[in-house]
């Protein structure tokens, strides 16, 4: 089935240009959404759920954001969309180095894991694949 | 009859051959009474003597000095304590000494007069006490003389003028936090070009691999992403080097400014872009605000403000431009800087206001930098930030500045 098994959620246009053009090379576009801002990725999150669409297996989220940030993007996702065992994961993708920043990401119980920026090239389209 | 009065025991002589002995728990109680002779006015006549003896040692000493009975009641000043308080002789001299010490310390004074006497040892206290007019800080020491009971028979008190030490240990308590502050500030500031430099680093870095995959149809469209790559590089190190030329400074840390002549120093040195934008401008400042705050950041402070109301314009009138300031209170100035030009959306924008490298119009010719060094040096020493403002009407900035100590 396909359906959108990622979401990528930060501001730089740039960086979300590059990655559709990646995972187009791949012929995986089906299954890659992005958004380049919290809102948007809440927006995104809501729509699929009223279209009683599935949600994608990964979220990667930049922290660093104007408006809302990344922290705050997953306390109003914890609020509205996360019941205790959504099967949604989330990937925080950041260039802070800050330990303290780490910490309260992976405080969250549906953060998964904490990278930091540039992802290696390959990294979304084998998200894809192995979801 | 003759009396003698010596700590808190009076003694009242019949016939040089009988005598009251009255202790005196304070100044009215009378706790004892009795009948005695000899031997009990020879003990207190020995420790009278003691007393007179140690009297005449601290009456030549080159610092204030002073003797209490046990139970804390002052009963001599050395010559250099009338002296250097100006005082005179008094019949009580409790109320003397608490003529000399400040008000502010007298509780403080009070309950370590209570807690020594009771565990009978030595200590010391900071107080100020009044010299020339002034309350400068003396380091009181007391000191008790005990007699062979081990019981405490009287108190020898000096103070030392340790005024200056205080002061400049304040002033470097002062100077420890701003340096608290400048390294809090450091930390944030780092932080947020560290991120503004690896951002377009690591976009470098992942095109740089997507290059080598890319079909050639995509190739010509990656590389041309280079180069804003490249700027947004180039321009976050532009703007780091500016944050540092503002920051060295050789100046003191602070002292008193005149604001009115700091105002005119940087109207003066925008001149040009004023007149450019035909500047209706008024102050309202009076000519004696002087309050102490560092210069250098001051004249930043404004002049990225006044940079701000000429760069945001509203291109349809020609600007107007309003520079008030008043005290706010005992350490606060209040100025405010108000303009008729483009407005700032705050709901939309207003978050994001102080942020470092974030320009709220990308064709701005700044580096988005402005309103975050203000903020940085505005809060440094606990100052704030209003921002009223409405979209083709203007803005208004009013700064409370704190005084630097």
């Amino acid at each position: 089935m396909n359906y959108n098994k990622v979401l990528l959620i930060d501001d730089d246009p740039f960086l979300i240009e590059l990655n559709k053009l990646m995972i187009e090379w791949e012929g995986l576009n089906d299954y890659f959404i992005a958004a380049t801002s919290a809102e948007e990725g809440l927006s995104l999150i809501s729509d699929l759920n009223q279209k009683k669409k599935a949600t994608p297996d990964y979220i990667l989220l930049d922290l660093n954001m104007p408006d809302m940030d990344g922290f705050e993007f997953m306390e109003q996702y914890k609020q509205l969309f996360y019941d205790g065992h959504t099967s949604t994961k989330v990937i925080i993708v950041t260039s802070s180095t800050r330990d303290k920043d780490k910490q309260k990401a992976l405080s969250f119980p549906f953060v998964a894991d904490y990278k930091e920026k540039p992802l290696p090239d390959n990294y979304v389209a084998q998200l894809i694949s192995q979801s | 009859m003759d009396k003698e009065r010596r700590n808190n025991v009076e003694l009242e002589l019949y016939n040089k051959s009988e005598v009251f002995v009255m202790e005196y728990k304070d100044k009215n109680t009378v706790i004892r009474k009795t009948q005695s002779l000899g031997k009990e006015l020879e003990y207190l006549r020995s420790v009278s003597d003691e007393n007179k003896r140690a009297q005449k040692i601290i009456d030549v000493l080159p610092q204030i000095a002073w003797t209490a009975s046990a139970s804390g009641h002052i009963d001599f000043f050395n010559k250099r304590w009338y002296k250097y308080t100006g005082t005179q002789y008094e019949n009580d001299l409790n109320k003397l000494w608490w003529k000399i010490i400040c008000k502010d310390d007298h509780s403080a004074m009070e309950n370590f007069w209570n807690q020594i006497k009771e565990k009978g040892i030595a200590s010391e206290i900071r107080v100020r006490i009044k010299h020339d007019d002034l309350y400068r800080w003396h380091l009181v020491s007391l000191i008790p003389v005990k007699d062979e009971a081990n019981k405490v028979v009287n108190w020898i008190g000096t103070g030392t003028d340790i005024h200056e030490q205080v002061m400049q240990t304040k002033k470097l308590d002062s100077r420890n936090a701003e340096l608290l502050a400048i390294n809090h500030y450091l930390e944030h500031f780092v932080h947020a070009v560290a991120h503004d430099l690896r951002a377009p680093v690591s976009n470098l870095r992942l095109l740089s691999q997507a290059l080598d995959k890319a079909p050639e149809v995509d190739k010509a469209k990656l590389m041309s992403t280079i180069s804003s790559n490249v700027n947004r590089l180039d321009e976050t190190l532009t703007g780091l080097i500016k944050v540092i030329d503002i920051q060295k400074t050789d100046e003191p840390v602070s002292y008193d400014v005149n604001l009115l002549n700091v105002v005119n120093e940087v109207v003066k040195d925008l001149e040009e872009n004023l007149n450019t934008n035909n500047t209706a401008l008024r102050i309202n400042i009076p000519d004696g605000l002087i309050f102490s705050y560092v210069k250098p950041f001051l004249k930043v402070i404004i002049s990225n403000l006044l940079a701000n109301s000429i760069e945001y314009s509203n291109k349809n009138h020609s600007l107007k431009l309003i520079i008030d300031a008043i005290r706010f209170d005992e350490d606060t100035i209040q100025l405010t800087i108000e303009d008729n030009g483009m407005g700032i959306d705050l709901e939309k924008d207003g978050k994001r206001l102080f942020r470092p490298f974030n320009k709220l119009n990308q064709h701005s010719k700044g580096m988005g930098l402005g309103l975050h060094i203000v903020e940085t040096m505005v809060q440094r020493n606990g100052g704030r930030i209003e921002i009223e403002s409405e979209l083709d009407k203007g803005t208004k900035i009013t700064l409370y500045l704190k005084e630097y100590d």
